[in-house]
């Protein structure tokens, strides 16, 4: 298995420039999830890790091995597709073995890794099927097969559950982490779902007009979001942001807003004098009495039952929050409600460089 | 409401029903009826015709001789020299211009797919012969074959391949090449388009992942491109049999079937025997036996080719 090095990479089309020095560094066995909006970069990073892009300017190594200018088959890698890219005129035994038929692997041996593959991923009974004679997951699996029965350094995923149907994709979630479990190899998987990076990945990879935003363990990323981007783009419903200004209020430090909201001003920070964008999830935006200290008069404008939760709009002052409660009946529209959000889970962000700030 | 009001309203709905779909149908037959009226006239009875002629002896030469004679000008057929040779020239024709057409337009459809300056313009250069007629086709070859004034003369000589001109459609030794050659030239548009078409369809991933799994160029091509192409090749290869199989004017211009029969392909033996023998019976008999050797042939390409064309989709 591979340790993957990114230094310094630039990629450019033309004048408009994709990446300007990126680095990263994936550990061995390692389940690294590349996520951010489209258009981001992140599929055009796999795609240099597999060889499939040129790389403009940088290198990218696997395990201490320049394999920048190597061709795709010089890389030992498995890549899956967003659309399987199964070929459609051979069965799915066939799909799995290509692979190592290109590689010159004996029939004997082929014969062996699939059927041990399709054991894996339950396609023992499909194997003599064509792809149009399977459904979406069972697809996905067979692209998963032709990746594992080359055991390679490097897995990649290319939004390989983007097609399948919500359920599904629950279901294909859990097959690719156990799968990483199993195989015990370094997987990089590229997906535009928080929740799947989320559910899936020792550390993620937010990325946001081809510069990562940020690097970490999930919850080290949804706890502490290091700038606006990451905070809003990590976690449904996204956080609630609001500009505010240091200001003093009855002799203490607070932060207020144009329309008077007020925040605690943050413990550990020392360089907020500037302007500071207030952020605080829906999860942590709490109903409080009216006489508790801070509270933020509002009023409910819509409510959403989801199942698991409700969510509630609240508006307070000029500003739209959305509160997320545990699940319950809430029938109280326009009705006057208080509001506060927990001091521990309140994040500040500098409002010119968008950069956390405590 | 009793049942028996509801049974005798059901009865009433239904036959409403058939009412409404007897005047549907009626009006879908009105409408249509001026083009089956048309195709009656212009295909179905002279189809049904000839072949009723094609069970008759009837040489215009001795009309008062016409009579029904069943399928005896099938039979002797199979015995008549000129048939059994028209065949083999068919086949070398159909054989030479199938295979041409099939590899010169592959290889330019895959040239065509590459991207290049000037793509655009070559592509539309590609067609021009296309939208040539037959006719015209064989007097531009005519010219190029040319034994005193021909270019192909011109260009061997300036090469030193030829030290004096020949007939070149008119040379027992290059007719059938020459016929090919041009039909060939005619035909390579149509083939490259089809197979332009298909290649444009093919999704970049099955591409990449191949890659990925180590194929080759040469790989991809015969694993990914070739199969998902069997399609537009069963298309190329049913159009490019009829073509050579009917194949006429091209002969009637350039070769006129010569020299000697080293060009008589079935149809021009079906025009010379109806129309300057005037023997509309046998005449007949060569052309449903063409007609019946394309069917053969595209149905044995439809077996051989359809499913895995099925496969690319």
């Amino acid at each position: 298995m591979a340790t993957i090095e990114i230094s310094d990479l630039h990629k450019r089309y033309g004048a408009v420039e994709i990446f300007r020095n990126l680095n990263l560094h994936v550990q061995d066995k390692e389940f690294v999830v590349l996520v951010g909006p489209s258009g981001c970069g992140k599929s055009t990073l796999l795609r240099m890790l597999a060889g499939l892009e040129d790389v403009t300017d940088g290198t990218i190594s696997f395990d201490g091995t320049d394999v920048t200018d190597l061709k795709p088959k010089h890389r030992d890698v498995a890549m899956v597709f967003q659309n399987y890219a199964l070929y459609p005129h051979m069965s799915v035994a066939k799909n799995m073995a290509f692979g190592l038929r290109m590689r010159g692997v004996t029939n004997a041996e082929i014969e062996q890794r699939v059927a041990a593959a399709a054991g894996v991923l339950g396609l023992t009974e499909y194997l003599e099927r064509h792809p149009r004679e399977l459904s979406g997951g069972q697809r996905q699996r067979v692209a998963m097969g032709r990746a594992i029965v080359r055991t390679p350094q490097v897995f990649l995923f290319d939004e390989p559950l983007s097609n399948l149907d919500a359920l599904l994709r629950v279901d294909m979630r859990a097959e690719v982490k156990s799968l990483h479990q199993r195989l015990n190899a370094t997987f990089v998987y590229v997906t535009h779902d928080q929740v799947e990076a989320m559910t899936m990945a020792d550390r993620m990879v937010v990325m946001n007009n081809g510069t990562i935003e940020q690097v970490g363990a999930p919850l080290q990323v949804y706890d502490k979001p290091a700038n606006v981007f990451v905070a809003s783009f990590i976690g449904s419903p996204a956080m609630n942001m609001i500009r505010a200004k240091p200001s003093v209020a009855n002799g203490q430090k607070v932060i207020r807003s144009d329309d008077g909201l007020t925040f605690p001003h943050p413990k550990n920070n020392t360089g907020c004098e500037g302007g500071l964008i207030v952020g605080f999830r829906p999860r942590d935006l709490n109903v409080v009495d009216k006489d508790t200290s801070g509270a933020i008069e509002a009023k409910v404008e819509i409510v959403e039952h989801t199942g698991v939760e409700t969510l509630v709009y609240v508006r307070a002052g000029s500003h739209k929050l959305c509160m997320s409660i545990d699940k319950q009946e809430w029938s109280g529209l326009g009705e006057s409600v208080c509001v506060l959000p927990d001091p521990a889970n309140t994040h500040y962000f500098d409002e010119t460089t968008k950069q956390r700030v405590g | 409401m009793t049942s028996v009001d509801n049974v005798a309203l059901g009865h009433d709905a239904i036959d409403r029903e058939q009412t409404r779909e007897r005047r549907e149908s009626f009006s879908a037959f009105a409408l249509n009826s001026p083009a089956i009226i048309w195709l009656v006239f212009m295909a179905v009875i002279p189809i049904g015709w000839s072949f009723w002629t094609s069970l008759h002896s009837m040489n215009l030469r001795r009309p008062h001789r016409t009579q029904f004679i069943g399928l005896d000008n099938y039979f002797e057929l199979l015995h008549a020299p000129e048939f059994l040779n028209a065949i083999q020239v068919t086949a070398v024709f159909a054989a030479g211009t199938i295979a041409f057409s099939l590899l010169i337009g592959l290889l330019l459809a895959l040239l065509l797919n590459e991207e290049f300056p000037g793509r655009s313009l070559v592509r539309a250069l590609t067609l021009v012969p296309w939208a040539m007629p037959p006719v015209v086709v064989g007097l531009v070859w005519s010219w190029i074959y040319d034994g005193r004034f021909g270019l192909l003369n011109a260009i061997f000589k300036s090469f030193g391949i030829i030290r004096e001109s020949r007939a070149w459609a008119l040379d027992p030794d290059f007719a059938m090449a020459s016929l090919i050659t041009a039909q060939v030239w005619h035909q390579v548009p149509f083939v490259t388009i089809v197979f332009l078409a298909a290649l444009q369809t093919i999704p970049d991933e099955f591409y990449e992942a191949a890659k990925v799994d180590g194929a080759s160029r040469l790989s991809r091509f015969f694993h990914i491109t070739l199969p998902w192409l069997s399609q537009a090749m069963l298309i190329v290869l049913i159009t490019q049999t009829m073509e050579a199989l009917r194949v006429f004017d091209l002969v009637f211009v350039l070769t006129g079937g010569g020299p000697g029969d080293a060009t008589t392909v079935l149809g021009w033996l079906t025009y010379t025997r109806s129309f300057s023998f005037l023997d509309f019976g046998r005449g007949n008999s060569y052309a449903f036996v063409m007609a019946f050797m394309t069917l053969l042939l595209s149905v044995f390409y439809i077996r051989l080719l359809w499913k895995r064309g099925e496969f690319a989709r």
